[in-house]
């Protein structure tokens, strides 16, 4: 498999993960959240009606990524600094996960485990998109 | 810029601790938010999502031309909001106490910001004549 198409696999799963978490979380209806929450983060969460509006608004956003992230997939050159910003993101990710570990594990009981492995799968999704993007003089 | 400046402020505030956000949301929209311990941290998550699509706006800004499908993203963006607003404002009445008259004031507000951006971002015909234009490209 070539760099180009590590690339396009990597940004395929960025793509997929936020338009399937966005739009659950866009309609936001309480149970399947929380069921979704459960299995991709490993929290336990009760969806309050006040959550339950800010995690409509989290997936607008999430949808919007996962919209840029289609545009990266189909034309990598000519969507670079989409590509960069995402790697961002997953490195601000990560960095909020490192920095607020106790408040995660206390407030969702999130194991420590499996925290360092989210983390680390993220930090390796980042590093790669980092790598792999098309070189600026190309772009 | 006005589409990315807020975000950006936003995103900041809310990435590094949950309460700048309430405290923004409860000054601009008459919202009375209880910062529960979940509510605090997902206000994290949503300011790096915010900070990213304010940066990727505030990068569209400096080349429209180049990056149109950044523009037209940040109308749906808007759009989606706008939606959001609209629709559930009995429900942010009685959840946040929000006024209203404000919260169609904000929708309308974000709606008319989709409308301009997309009837201002370059024509796709004319966007650097002469040269491919890419269905799912920046130019």
């Amino acid at each position: 498999m070539n760099k180009a198409a590590v690339l396009r696999a990597v940004l395929a799963l960025v793509c997929i993960s936020h338009l399937v978490l966005g739009a659950i979380g866009f309609v936001s209806v309480p149970e399947p959240v929380a069921k979704a929450i459960s299995a991709v983060y490993g929290a336990t969460v009760t969806i309050t009606p006040e959550l339950q509006h800010v995690i409509r608004i989290l997936g607008a956003f999430m949808l919007a990524i996962g919209v840029m992230a289609a545009f990266a997939f189909m034309n990598p050159q000519e969507n670079r600094a989409i590509i960069t910003g995402v790697a961002v993101l997953l490195l601000l990710r990560v960095a909020q996960r490192i920095f607020f570990a106790g408040e995660i594990h206390e407030v969702f009981a999130v194991a420590y485990g499996r925290l360092w492995t989210q983390s680390l799968f993220f930090l390796a999704l980042a590093a790669a998109l980092l790598i792999l993007r098309p070189r600026a003089e190309h772009a | 810029m006005l589409v990315a400046l807020p975000p950006i402020v936003e995103g900041i505030a809310g990435a590094t601790n949950g309460t700048w956000v309430a405290k923004w949301y409860s000054f601009s929209s008459r919202a009375t938010v209880t910062l529960t311990p979940e509510m605090n941290y997902l206000l994290k998550v949503l300011g790096i999502y915010l900070m990213l699509f304010g940066a990727l706006m505030a990068y569209a800004s400096t080349d429209p031309k180049q990056h149109r499908s950044l523009i037209t993203l940040g109308a749906i963006v808007l759009l989606l909001q706008a939606f959001q607003r609209l629709s559930l404002t009995g429900e942010l009445h009685e959840l946040f106490n929000v006024p209203i008259w404000l919260n169609l004031f904000h929708g309308m507000y974000l709606l008319l910001l989709a409308l301009a951006l997309l009837w201002l971002r370059p024509k796709a015909s004319t966007v650097l004549a002469g040269e491919r234009v890419h269905l799912f490209g920046s130019r």
